[in-house]
């Protein structure tokens, strides 16, 4: 595994842990448990999330911000979508009512929405999405430009790719996945395969099936079997290892529409998360890690929706 | 309507002139792997070859691959040719460092179509003409259906539609900035499972579906991948 070269102002760092939420019982369950923040949607804001994903109303949304003030935590609206021009005039009115409100800020995907912004003179923190398509220094000036102050490093970098956009002097907050717990085996916002988080109210059990990214497929040219390729866990602990030595600021545990998949989620991206702050070696924390994340990555029951 | 053919750069050794005739213009590159430039030497014979305009398309691109098509880029722009070479690109990062690059002119590939599909047009027509973009790509009826209003041309990619793509290579099983020798070729391989509603195709680390080019009076350009 070829080490990226430590950022000396990176080492032992704390983490913020962010984790996504439906509910107002769900934001007080994780920021009382070790996050920092979490980031919520509404349904009339575009985002990439499905429906079940979201809160269903704004009363309980802006609870969970009076909660996060509260609690001295931070909660962002979830707006990772190109907002259709149908919807764009309410849809950023309803964000910057929420940034007025007391959101500690934005998680988008649309230069458009961050013009509108810019406009009406409205300030807040702007995370990217890795739905934005970041992928290099020159693109992180880019989104800088356009004031954006975080971005969620895409899942298809390797960590001697991505050492650039860690450079300080870029002035960059990087977020990072729980790369061991939570990849995607192709690039997020460039997949339309047949899946069900492309999907509505999935209740189908068999889920698995309709994963084409999980599938065993037949190839047409030697008769044999193909099933679409990602890391193995080891190079994924190792990854994660990596960024956190590179200087990642925070680690995001995504939402999903089963509760209990997040919590479990949660909690294990927060031991590892806690494993890195120690200062284990790689070594120690690739051991340690294999264990923990043993049974990662439950497709399958990602989309069964449980509320809790 | 224009009509251009996309080769990969594992065909161009042996390539015939034949082999261009009907066809108005040559994309080569690629859209999806940044080991699928061609270099420049390559890039120039084509030219000389087709004696027609020639467009690079770029995929995403790290920091080592967007040096690498940056440093191609400049060495093509220095040659003597009637318009500005014409880039596909698929990298905010590219786009933001040819901005000011009068040689060179930006077309949005089709990587960035469902963003561009769905944006506001008068910000989408306004970022264009900031960025000097001379047209967008697409490969679907749907965002085509959303580009209605989008001032500069549509360019329509076929026969295959673009459905998936990796950076994590199949052949090499790493991150594809790593060194390669093209073992994925230019084939497209078909896939199928009772699992999934219809069969796929793949071509190195994208995945497609078959379609079909479309008439419509904002396409000025029909690609045809080389199969």
């Amino acid at each position: 595994m070829p080490a990226t070269k430590k950022n000396p102002a990176a080492k032992k760092h704390k983490m913020r842990v962010l984790v996504g939420v439906r509910t107002l019982n769900e934001a007080e369950f994780f920021l009382t448990r070790g996050a920092d923040e979490v980031y919520c949607g509404l349904p009339e804001i575009p985002n990439h999330g499905v429906t079940a994903e979201n809160f269903s109303s704004e009363k309980e949304l802006r609870a969970t911000i009076d909660l996060a003030k509260k609690l001295g935590k931070q909660v962002f609206i979830v707006a990772n979508d190109v907002f259709p021009a149908g919807v764009f005039p309410k849809a950023a009115a309803k964000v910057a009512e929420l940034v007025r409100y007391g959101a500690s800020g934005v998680i988008i995907r649309d230069m458009a929405l961050l013009e509108y912004f810019k406009k009406r003179k409205l300030r807040t923190y702007f995370t990217l999405s890795t739905l934005g398509l970041c992928f290099n220094r020159e693109a992180l000036k880019f989104f800088k430009e356009r004031g954006v102050a975080r971005i969620v490093l895409p899942q298809h970098l390797a960590p001697a790719e991505a050492a650039p956009m860690f450079d300080k002097a870029l002035g960059m907050d990087i977020e990072v996945f729980c790369l061991p717990l939570f990849y995607e085996v192709n690039i997020n916002s460039l997949c339309s395969l047949s899946c069900p988080c492309s999907q509505e109210a999935v209740t189908d059990p068999r889920l698995q099936k309709a994963y084409t990214c999980l599938s065993a497929l037949k190839r047409s040219d030697d008769g044999g079997f193909y099933t679409m390729p990602m890391p193995n866990s080891e190079t994924l602990l190792n990854y994660f290892y990596d960024y956190y030595h590179l200087g990642a600021k925070c680690m995001k545990v995504a939402r999903g529409p089963n509760g209990e998949e997040v919590i479990e989620l949660f909690y294990k991206s927060l031991l590892l998360t806690r494993l890195l702050e120690k200062g284990v070696s790689r070594a120690a924390f690739v051991h340690e890690g294999k264990k923990i994340v043993s049974s990662s990555q439950n497709y399958g029951k990602r989309y069964i929706v449980k509320r809790f | 309507m224009e009509n251009a053919i996309s080769l990969s750069v594992s065909e161009l050794p042996g390539l015939r002139p034949a082999a261009l005739k009907g066809y108005d213009r040559v994309y080569i590159g690629s859209e999806f792997c940044q080991n699928k430039l061609p270099s420049a030497a390559a890039f120039l014979r084509l030219e000389k070859l087709f004696k027609g305009p020639v467009t690079l398309a770029t995929p995403l691109l790290t920091d080592g691959g967007l040096d690498q098509a940056l440093a191609l880029i400049k060495k093509l722009a220095a040659a003597k040719r009637k318009k500005p070479l014409e880039v596909v690109v698929n990298d905010w990062g590219l786009l933001r460092l040819l901005k000011k690059n009068k040689l060179v002119r930006p077309v949005l590939g089709r990587l960035l179509m469902w963003e561009i599909g769905e944006m506001d047009k008068p910000f989408l027509n306004a970022f264009c003409r900031e960025y000097r973009v001379a047209g967008v790509e697409t490969d679907s009826a749907e965002v085509l259906a959303k580009l209605k209003g989008v001032s500069g041309p549509v360019h329509f990619h076929y026969p295959f539609g673009f459905k998936s793509v990796t950076r994590y290579c199949s052949y090499i099983r790493d991150f594809n900035s790593s060194a390669c020798a093209l073992e994925c070729g230019p084939l497209f391989v078909r896939l199928s499972s009772k699992a999934i509603p219809e069969p796929i195709y793949m071509q190195g680390n994208a995945y497609f579906i078959p379609n079909k080019p479309l008439r419509n009076p904002l396409i000025k350009r029909l690609i045809k991948a080389s199969v």
